[in-house]
């Protein structure tokens, strides 16, 4: 009986490690299980594009220019299509089983041939083009990309010749690493289309001798947008809905906005200014004299963030270079009315900054005065709305505005002036209540002196 | 026995000058005191409840087709919109895009920024532009024709 | 009202009453005698006379020292006006994550004289806490804590703590960018104590982070846990005081050749009319720099916002958070933060045990050598936490 607990250990023990050997051979047939069923997947997935790969994935027959040719699924991982589910052959053609080279890029088989840039476009619209087949991926596609990139200025240049070198669908969007473009690294996605674009517009060599409606075309539209307030909100805010190159341009029938048209285009964002210059008859003077609309004052690219200087007569003044020398019929008469408004703007401008600076002046007092600071957005909001109806050019719609902002500093100023006196207020209740403290303890200390000295005592009682 | 002197006089004197004396300062602290124990100015029904100052019969365009403008809540702008069944919804009137102030077009049902084009439904919902997240709402209670706009 | 000082012996003044008061029992205005009655009513069925007997006992030694006996009644009086402010914030005070920076902007701007009863109590506290440290700081130089005393000692650790206890959850309450933070760091520390810390920490907290139900325990903490734990304290420790007299310190005691040769003041009311000009004083400086540099309220608590720049505990914590900040991030394979955290404790626990470690010549010495060491270290501490 002494040895009992050893027995029982033993027998636990050799429990333990039946136990442990049974899980491990369950394991073992759970693996092998899995890695079967994988590999059937895979089968029944790459079926079709396996031919394809067969060559086109063996790096040792591609050589030299004809690399380009080397394709294995590592080159397709991240494409749009590709994770789709869409197959070599449905972008393609041809006969994906057929591991003959001639029947597998047989015309029969309806193999599709790349051989100018020119077909490009043709390539992808054979799905994007189909309004049928893109519904599968969206309810109500988009199928007008192919037919927009034939009216732009890309389309109709490759049109005539098709060595030009022009963009055409791969230059933006690539090929078999097509990315969505709310794909950060995509450069179609907002924050890379200037990039993108820029990579032929802002290439010397090849913008050299391009005209567009008869003048050169330049190079620098990449540079000078990129110091634009849209560049800023853009690239820095990274506010997506600030325009970039497509958003003016047009995405595939990329065309320059036509001469009439521009302030469409600024309209699409700026829609209350849009509206103001529709109405103005400034709009009609800038059409007969072919005038482009918002760039006439604002710039094209290089739009900077207006400032209250382009208004009037004065040096800098964008109103000064026609009116002041009658240009394009231009009266003097007119510039007194941009001069008028420039002042009133001026005046509202003068009375935010000061009624900021008494707010300030409270702030640094100490005093808490964040509820007329956070009013003074709404006086903000009013200059802004008048800097707006600048472009009806006419001082009446601005007057509204300019009154209401002008009611909000005066409402600014009171509380200002109110937090002032109560900070005035403070000091004296101090004053005030510090002479009676004064007064007690002066009148203490002189008690305290008429109380007997100290004796000596018995201090433990 | 204590005799009467110069000295014990000015005791008095000094004793019933600082009684007066101490009295004044407790009576400046009992003011301040005093004071602050009185509800707050300004505010009707704590910060974060106010009576809005339209009545439900108010919300409609007036003479120049303006609808009722936001009115302050806690420092943020209110506006109140009253869809045609009657439900009165009020919303922080601040624009989620670019921070301006939105307006109710009651003709199309819909609330509007006039900056960036930004079309919210009468839920506050962003329907079309840039606005990135819907209008923040707050609760609305009513107390027969009075409107009592609170935030939870 | 009457005590006698029989000793009392002046040959320039007249033999008066040490009660100060204007009236002697010889004078028999009526004024007097209704006095009298009402007080002899009064004595005989509230039991006054207890009281009157603890007052006409205490005598207050003056010597070189004596002014450092101002502290314990200055702290008393600061306590008192805490109570008081903080009882009337929390008449405007709403503790919620979402309405606690509103309601604490409204008590600044649209409560009247609300940004004085919130300065006051603020700049208060920092006052208090000084005011508690020197008073610790003499009561070990005149080395009052020897027996009996050592439990007088003990009580006035605690209350100290209490009251930095006090003003760390305090500081939450405002629920401000620069408060969220200091309390996120702050409560961290805890989570560092070894075993107990993480639940310690989850404790603290309310939760795994700093959020509403923090503010709401802190809320709960600061205005009737705390308070209730004070009064009882502040009870011993005032208790003790008077049970035990005021200690008279050694060189006093040979200076004058003999404690029962020191001579003394009766504490009511001549001490006390000398401690009352402190309190005025006091007064005067609280309305001072509440008027003139009233309590910042700063930016709302986002608590999904990064820190901001210099977030600072209040100055009575930068020693602990400079020190901290400095220790590295691994000592002898330890984590820093724990040992420095252990060490603070540590060095808390020797504090609280003065009394019982002070044995001889030997240990005093050793004990003066840490205190100083520590008191250096504390100062330089706290000047580099603000330098940097």
């Amino acid at each position: 009986m002494k040895n009992l607990p050893v027995i029982l250990v033993m027998l636990v023990s050799a429990g333990v490690l039946l136990r442990m050997a049974e899980q491990q051979t369950v394991a073992q047939v759970e693996s092998e299980n899995t890695t079967e069923a994988e590999q059937k997947i895979a089968e029944a997935t790459s079926r079709k594009d396996s031919s394809c790969m067969k060559c086109h994935g063996e790096a040792d027959l591609w050589e030299g220019d004809r690399l380009r040719y080397f394709i294995t699924e590592n080159h397709l991982a991240k494409d749009l299509h590709w994770k789709k589910g869409i197959q070599c052959d449905d972008c393609h053609g041809g006969n994906p089983e057929s591991m003959n080279f001639r029947e597998a890029h047989s015309a029969e088989a309806g193999y599709r041939v790349i051989s100018t840039p020119q077909d490009i476009p043709q390539f992808c619209g054979h799905c994007h083009s189909n309004v049928e087949y893109m519904s599968r991926y969206s309810p109500s596609p988009k199928t007008n990309q192919e037919s927009d990139f034939w009216t732009g200025g890309h389309g109709r240049r490759l049109k005539e010749n098709p060595e030009a070198g022009v963009a055409n669908c791969v230059s933006c969007h690539g090929f078999h690493g097509i990315l969505p473009i709310d794909d950060q690294t995509s450069p179609t996605y907002p924050k890379n289309v200037a990039k993108t674009c820029a990579t032929c517009h802002s290439d010397a060599e090849k913008m050299a001798g391009i005209d567009y409606h008869g003048r050169p075309i330049g190079h620098d539209q990449y540079e000078l947008w990129s110091t634009s307030v849209h560049a800023s909100l853009l690239m820095e805010k990274g506010d997506l809905s600030a325009p970039t190159c497509n958003d003016c341009h047009g995405n595939h029938g990329a065309v320059a906005p036509d001469v009439n048209s521009v302030a469409s285009a600024c309209a699409t964002c700026h829609v209350k200014i849009g509206e103001l210059f529709n109405s103005a008859s400034m709009k009609h003077r800038f059409e007969q004299a072919s005038l482009p609309g918002c760039a006439t004052c604002h710039g094209k690219h290089d739009i900077h963030q207006p400032t209250d200087d382009l208004l009037g007569l004065d040096m800098g003044a964008v109103c000064a270079s026609c009116h002041l020398d009658g240009k394009f019929g231009a009266t003097l008469a007119g510039s007194m009315e941009a001069k008028m408004m420039g002042e009133r703007l001026k005046e509202l401008k003068e009375r935010i900054a000061s009624s900021e600076a008494k707010v300030e002046h409270a702030e640094q007092l100490g005093m808490e005065v964040r509820r007329a600071k956070f009013r003074l957005h709404d006086a903000h909001t009013a200059l802004n709305n008048a800097r707006v109806a600048i472009h009806s050019f006419a001082q009446e719609p601005m007057k509204e505005t300019i009154e209401k902002g002008l009611s909000v500093t005066q409402e600014v100023d009171e509380q200002a002036e109110a937090a002032l006196r109560e900070h005035t207020f403070r000091r004296i209740w101090l004053a005030l209540f510090l002479v009676p403290i004064a007064m007690a303890v002066v009148l203490l200390i002189l008690f305290i002196q008429t109380q007997p000295p100290p004796t000596i005592q018995n201090l433990e009682h | 026995m204590a005799t009467r002197n110069g000295s014990s006089s000015r005791r008095k004197w000094l004793l019933q000058a600082l009684i007066g004396v101490v009295s004044a300062t407790a009576a400046g602290i009992a003011f301040p005191v005093l004071a602050f124990l009185r509800p707050r100015r300004q505010l009707v029904a704590g910060g974060l409840e106010v009576v809005a100052p339209y009545k439900v019969n108010q919300l409609e365009r007036d003479a120049n087709g303006e609808w009722p403008a936001p009115f302050d809540f806690g420092g943020k702008p209110c506006l109140l919109i009253k869809k045609p069944d009657g439900t009165v919804k009020a919303f922080n009137a601040v624009c989620t895009h670019l921070e301006c102030t939105v307006t109710y077009r009651s003709d199309q049902q819909d609330i509007f920024c006039n900056c960036h084009n930004g079309v919210f439904n009468t839920d506050g919902q962003t329907v079309s532009g840039p606005p990135p997240k819907p209008l923040e709402e707050y609760d609305v209670t009513l107390r027969g024709e009075q409107i009592i706009v609170s935030r939870s | 009202m009457s005590h006698e000082v029989d000793e009392y012996n002046s040959k320039d003044e007249p033999k008066e009453t040490s009660g100060g008061m204007d009236h002697s029992p010889s004078d028999d205005s009526s004024d007097w005698r209704r006095t009298k009655r009402v007080y002899a009513y009064c004595a005989d069925r509230l039991g006054l006379d207890l009281l009157v007997d603890l007052g006409q006992k205490k005598l207050v030694p003056i010597h070189r020292t004596t002014p450092f006996y101002y502290l314990g009644g200055m702290a008393l009086f600061l306590v008192i006006v805490m109570f008081g402010t903080g009882v009337l914030l929390a008449l405007h005070y709403k503790p919620s994550a979402d309405r606690a920076f509103d309601s604490v902007q409204s008590i600044m701007t649209d409560v009247q004289f609300g940004w004085l009863i919130r300065s006051v109590h603020a700049w208060g506290a920092a006052l208090l806490i000084a005011v508690l440290i020197l008073h610790l700081l003499t009561t070990y130089m005149m080395r009052a804590y020897r027996r009996p005393r050592e439990y007088t000692w003990v009580t006035g650790c605690f209350l100290l703590g209490l009251f930095m206890a006090f003003g760390f959850s305090g500081y939450l309450l405002p629920w401000n960018q620069l408060a969220f933070f200091a309390t996120r760091v702050g409560t961290a520390i805890v989570g560092v104590v070894p075993v107990v810390g993480e639940e310690l920490l989850i404790w603290a907290r309310n939760g795994e982070d700093v959020t509403g139900d923090t503010l709401a325990r802190f809320h709960s903490l600061h205005v009737s846990i705390f308070p209730l734990i004070a009064l009882v304290l502040l009870g011993a420790h005032l208790f003790l005081v008077q049970k035990h007299g005021m200690s008279v310190p050694d060189a006093a005691a040979k200076a004058a050749g003999g404690k029962n040769r020191v001579p003394s003041i009766p504490f009511v009311p001549d001490f006390l009319l000398r401690d009352a000009v402190g309190w005025y004083l006091a007064i005067a400086l609280l309305a001072l720099l509440s008027a003139i540099f009233p309590w910042e309220l700063g930016e709302q608590a986002d608590p999904f916002g990064s820190a901001p720049e210099g977030i600072k505990p209040e100055w009575y914590f930068m020693f602990m958070f400079q020190a901290l900040k400095l220790i590295p991030a691994h000592v002898f394979g330890l984590e820093g933060e724990m040992l420095g955290v252990m060490f603070f404790g540590f060095c808390g626990l020797i504090v609280l045990l003065v009394p019982f470690l002070d044995w001889g010549q030997r240990s005093r010495q050793v004990l003066n050598g840490l205190a100083i060491i520590s008191l250096i270290f504390a100062i330089v501490m706290t000047i580099w936490g603000y330098l940097a």
